[in-house]
């Protein structure tokens, strides 16, 4: 918090006048984020609350059914909410993983004095700004089967001459491609880590070496916690984006085929929402547990990470806490 | 890789062990800069496939001979035609003067709200301050599906939706600029961020001659935070322009559709030609492309803004 | 920022009277009314009338669309039309819906085959019986007229278009085998269309699958490509071995007899058992797409649907696409399907809207269209009356035409998609693509098991009779 003596002076003369002139300032230039928050957000989500207690057909009549929806969400298979949870969840984490991993490799490679380095990190962080679609599109094509022009497929079959892969049809392998475009568009992760591998103080790493630690040591004892926070950081939003996969599923193919093994959730509630009929009240309530889900994964990896860094000096993003 | 401390350490080992040990420093060294170029190159080529799809003939695309002899990986014949002729298929300008509609008014709108309410966040004291940031960062964290239906009522009941709406339905993409909703909290911490560390002694001297909040919002702190704005601006450039799911939901028309959304649909149509989509999706991948190669430096000054403080 | 306050001062009224609207008993969502106008620009009854048109289509069918549009307006200079290409069918639901809420429904639109029944229990089409009633009135084929449960004609298929088998003429002489047939009568048998299908597959190491040592893990080129698996792409091969969804009347639940079994196994065997076809889910387009894979020589044979008539002039080799009649289990037949046209009774300018459904439904003024084989006639006299027929298959393949004629000519060739009219279609078709379909495709269960799953469930859904 910062206020200097001579605001607190100014402000404990006239205490009331200024503060509440200062108060009302405030809250003018606050207005767009405060008032946004309340218009979209915190009505929406009233009011998707109210939606998931009801039944909404096709022309928009509501009629209450309390917890019915929620009841049928998790037991009626055909909607297809658990199935959606599932790979959703499991696509979330192990992407998460997958990039975390590869991006701190990355950064930490990255993270020497070469000729070109900039140009390198350039690359890497090229794909994140391509729309996502013609990403999805591109590597839809990269991984179709050999017949159709499959550029890796032709590649195994061809030159490793072992049997193709059928990455768009096999309910195994599709993740692969999703996990492929995830990678690819990870350049963002990657630049973050990268510049905050310079912060970790030289000092530390030159104590670790003359007491003759090699460079894991230097990783575990000086970097890794250095880097601790940023990288959890990331691992939060990472787990949050990519649980809200949408674009490349669609362009994959838009009902969640193989065997539903993309249905994501956004997916699965803009299906309900939009087309198909009368299923909007079932959609707000899927929304509803998908929210309280991320919650309580979030609510679970925060208290890990508390429980193992009890002098965070990083205060948390949600509650209070807030200099 | 200090070399001092090599210098430091002369007297504990002998020159031979330091210049073994050197040397095999250097060449894991070597080792891992040809792995990270190894994988740059990896990550680099379908860039350069995208393209190549974009300039061959039909049936080079789909003619199973890429490792024939010669190589198909390379185009024999460039056709830039498959430009021109996706061009034509979608109403490519109309595409692009409809991201542009959004785009724009998108970005300003982020600048201009998301620096007012962070300076709020940062400088004024005002009751509840805390919470109303705590609340509005943590939309961040929401996911859209949990807002989606109802937004898209009340955008209705006001009238904003359907191509006959007021700018043809575009406006409930273009509102959550002005209001730092759906993602653009995080440019409210980011520049929130920024002016803390500006220095308070420059408002205070501002404030003895006289100045207040509006002014020194003006004239002290926008030009001092201009490099956090630039990464705002770009930031809030490619999110839209790449927004997706939104499109879908809110363009109803043919004459409002963005370019993202052109691609998706000429992806899905009976007679692909899909030398075209790709050449399509080059091209509307180009104006972020561009904007990245010409505010390089800004890109990474901003994600590290954004990462290194939380 | 003073006028950007004074909008969001604006949108903060609106919201409180949202608010206050929303708190109550009443509908939060919109509700259609109808005495919101619609579509038209002028409420001058007499001067210019603006009609909407929603349609899909791409490319060049988006060009003769509007050019069949443009000719109508030149002929009648006091209507205007607004015609707006939406994309592909399965975004169509969606923007219906909302433009029922925000009261903009167009005024004649193309409509997806299974959806008609349902918009007509929303009670928002029109009943276009009295265009075709009368001496000199068109006969639609009967195959994509649709009706509702009274006999009233709710939607007219603007086009006929049948399931067709594409091949690669180079591959077959390569290989030193015949054309398949364009005579209905002459249709492969399931089993020699199968053998055929082995000698076009290869490998990478050069052996066809029916030669020791063909390994089906290193395919190159398939006998088969599969690209769209959905719906009636597959469901002709059901009929085919006396088997089916429903009935031609409407009235029994054929899909979970035996010879549905049986045909489903048999389709899905090309893939997993005789190796033929490559791997597929449940979708309308797994790959590129089409009879591109047919052009480039991945796949030898296609099925597809007679709109691809109109992608064979720009293949990159040309006249190598040959069309036949599809292989029979038992019996020879093929699907139809066909978008069709509807009228909105949220009309403002109801008879105006018919007038213009009336031209578009005819031949006549969609001549392009069926000559470049992307429609075909949904008239009967297009396929009867020699000097028509000349007309629009001018520049058509012969073997297509042959093909075309032959099953328009043979009795109960064409069977018509159920989505026409079985009213619970839509609800069916989302339980099927809910299973395990996709299991049963890549061979992981049989189709027997599948059908065990889940026909008990599709039976009562059928037999709910609604749409809903």
């Amino acid at each position: 918090m910062q206020t200097s003596a001579l605001t607190k002076r100014s402000f404990g003369g006239r205490k009331n006048i200024r503060g509440r002139r200062e108060g009302a300032t405030g809250y003018l230039f606050a207005f767009p984020a405060i008032f946004g928050f309340l218009l979209l957000t915190l009505y929406p989500m009233a009011t998707s609350l109210f939606y998931s207690f009801n039944k909404i057909d096709l022309q928009g009549n509501m009629e209450w059914v309390g917890l019915q929806n929620y009841v049928e969400i998790f037991s009626n298979p055909s909607i297809g909410f658990l199935k959606s949870m599932q790979v959703t969840i499991l696509y979330a984490f192990i992407n998460t993983f997958l990039i975390i991993v590869f991006c701190l490799v990355v950064a930490l490679l990255l993270n020497r004095k070469f000729r070109m380095r900039n140009l390198l990190r350039a690359i890497f962080y090229l794909p994140a700004v391509i729309p996502m679609i013609s990403t999805a599109i591109l590597w839809k094509l990269l991984l179709q089967n050999a017949a159709g022009g499959g550029l890796i497929n032709q590649f195994i079959m061809k030159v490793l001459h072992l049997p193709q892969l059928n990455f768009l049809t096999d309910v195994r392998l599709v993740f692969v491609v999703l996990f492929a475009m995830g990678l690819w568009t990870c350049g963002g992760t990657i630049v973050v880590l990268l510049a905050t591998l310079q912060d970790v103080p030289r000092n530390l790493i030159e104590a670790v070496e003359l007491d003759g630690g090699n460079a894991w040591h230097k990783f575990r004892y000086v970097t890794y916690p250095t880097i601790k926070p940023v990288l959890f950081f990331q691992l939060i939003m990472c787990i949050i984006t990519s649980m809200q996969v949408f674009t490349q599923s669609m362009v994959l193919s838009s009902n969640g085929a193989p065997n539903r093994m993309t249905y994501f959730i956004n997916i699965m509630i803009y299906d309900h929402s939009f087309k198909q009929s009368g299923m909007k009240g079932i959609a707000a309530a899927e929304a509803w547990a998908v929210f309280f889900t991320i919650l309580i994964i979030t609510s679970v990896l925060f208290y890990f990470q508390g429980a193992l860094r009890p002098d965070s000096d990083r205060p948390k993003k949600r509650r209070g806490g807030i200099k | 890789m200090n070399k001092g401390s090599y210098a430091d350490n002369t007297a504990l080992y002998s020159y031979g062990k330091l210049s073994r040990l050197n040397r095999r420093r250097k060449a894991i060294n070597t080792a891992l800069i040809v792995l990270v170029f190894l994988l740059a190159i990896l990550v680099a080529f379908p860039l350069y496939w995208m393209v190549r799809c974009s300039l061959v003939s039909k049936s080079a695309l789909t003619v199973p001979e890429y490792f024939a002899d010669p190589p198909g990986i390379f185009p024999k014949v460039i056709q830039w035609v498959n430009y021109t002729l996706g061009m034509e298929r979608i109403n490519f300008f109309q595409q692009l003067l409809n991201s542009l509609i959004i785009t724009i008014p998108y970005v300003l709108g982020n600048l201009l709200t998301t620096s007012v309410s962070a300076y709020a966040f940062a400088r004024i004291r005002f009751p509840l301050r805390g919470m109303w940031f705590a609340l509005v960062i943590s939309t961040m964290m929401l996911p859209c599906a949990v807002t989606l239906l109802p937004q898209y009522a009340m955008y209705t009941k006001m009238g904003l939706v359907g191509t006959d709406a007021i700018l043809g339905g575009r406006l409930p993409l273009i509102l959550p600029a002005l209001f730092c909703a759906s993602g653009n909290a995080y440019f409210v911490f980011l520049l929130r961020q920024f002016m803390m560390t500006i220095p308070v002694e420059i408002d205070e001297a501002a404030r003895i001659d006289g100045a207040g909040h509006i002014r020194i919002f003006i004239n002290i702190m926008l030009p001092l935070i201009r490099p956090a704005l630039i990464v705002v601006g770009l930031f809030s450039f490619i999110n839209c322009w790449n927004e997706f799911f939104y499109s879908i939901i809110y363009l109803q028309g043919e004459k409002v559709y963005t370019l993202t959304l052109g691609l998706y649909i000429i992806n899905g149509v009976h007679i692909t030609n899909y030398e075209q989509v790709m050449a399509l999706a080059v091209l509307v991948s180009a104006p972020c492309l561009l904007l990245f190669l010409i505010g390089n430096k800004y890109f990474v000054e901003g994600i590290k803004l954004s990462g290194i403080k939380g | 920022m003073k006028s950007k306050k004074m909008l969001a001062l604006l949108l903060g009224v609106f919201m409180l009277a949202a608010l206050f609207a929303g708190c109550g008993e009443q509908a939060e969502v919109e509700s259609t009314s109808p005495d919101k106008t619609d579509g038209t620009q002028s409420p001058d009854q007499e001067k210019s009338i603006t009609l909407s048109f929603v349609y899909w289509a791409d490319g060049v069918q988006k060009d003769l669309v509007e050019a069949a549009v443009a000719t109508y307006e030149d002929a009648n200079p006091n209507i205007k039309i607004t015609a707006e290409a939406l994309p592909a069918s399965g975004e169509f639901p969606g923007i219906i819906e909302s433009r029922m809420q925000s009261n903009t429904l167009p005024d004649v639109s193309y409509m997806g085959e299974g959806d008609i029944m349902k918009y007509n229990e929303m009670g928002i089409l029109a009943d276009i019986s009295p265009l075709f009633k009368g001496e000199d009135a068109a006969q639609k084929l009967d195959a994509i007229t649709i009706k509702d449960s009274e006999g009233h004609i709710l939607g007219i298929g603007l086009s006929n278009q049948l399931e067709l088998l594409y091949y690669n003429k180079q591959m077959f002489d390569d290989a030193g085998i015949p054309y398949p047939s364009t005579n209905v009568a002459d249709a492969w048998e399931w089993g020699e269309f199968v053998e055929i299908a082995k000698k076009l597959t290869k490998d990478t190491n050069g052996r066809n699958a029916t030669e020791a040592g063909f390994n089906p893990q290193l395919i190159e080129t398939y006998g088969l490509g599969l690209s769209a698996t959905m719906a009636f792409h597959h469901f002709w091969a059901l009929y085919s071995n006396g088997g089916g969804v429903v009935s031609a009347d409407g009235g029994e639940f054929l899909w979970d007899k035996p010879e549905s079994v049986e045909a489903m196994q048999k389709f899905i065997d090309l893939i997993n058992v005789d190796h033929v076809a490559n791997a597929v889910t449940n979708t309308w387009w797994t790959d590129l797409g089409n009879i591109a894979t047919v052009d480039s020589g991945g796949a030898a044979m296609m099925f597809n649907g007679s709109w691809d008539l109109a992608n064979i002039p720009s293949c990159s080799v040309p006249n190598n696409i040959g069309v036949a009649v599809l292989p029979k289990l038992k019996k020879a037949v093929t699907m139809n399907c066909g978008a069709p046209l509807v009228v909105y009774n949220t009309s403002q300018n109801i008879d105006e809207a018919m007038a213009f459904a009336k031209y578009m439904l005819d031949p006549d003024n969609n001549l392009p269209l069926l000559q470049s084989g992307a429609w075909l006639p949904n008239d009967v006299s297009w396929y009867t009356d020699e000097a028509l027929i000349a007309e629009w298959t001018a520049n058509l393949p012969e073997d297509a035409v042959a093909t075309i004629m032959s099953y328009s000519t043979t009795p109960d060739a064409i069977v018509q998609w159920p989505a026409y009219y079985v009213p619970a279609y839509n609800k069916m078709d989302v339980a099927f693509a809910a299973s395990d379909i996709d299991k049963a495709w890549a061979g992981e269960i049989s189709a027997q098991q599948l059908f065990d799953e889940i026909m008990q469930n599709m039976k009562t859904l059928f037999e709910s009779g609604t749409v809903e």
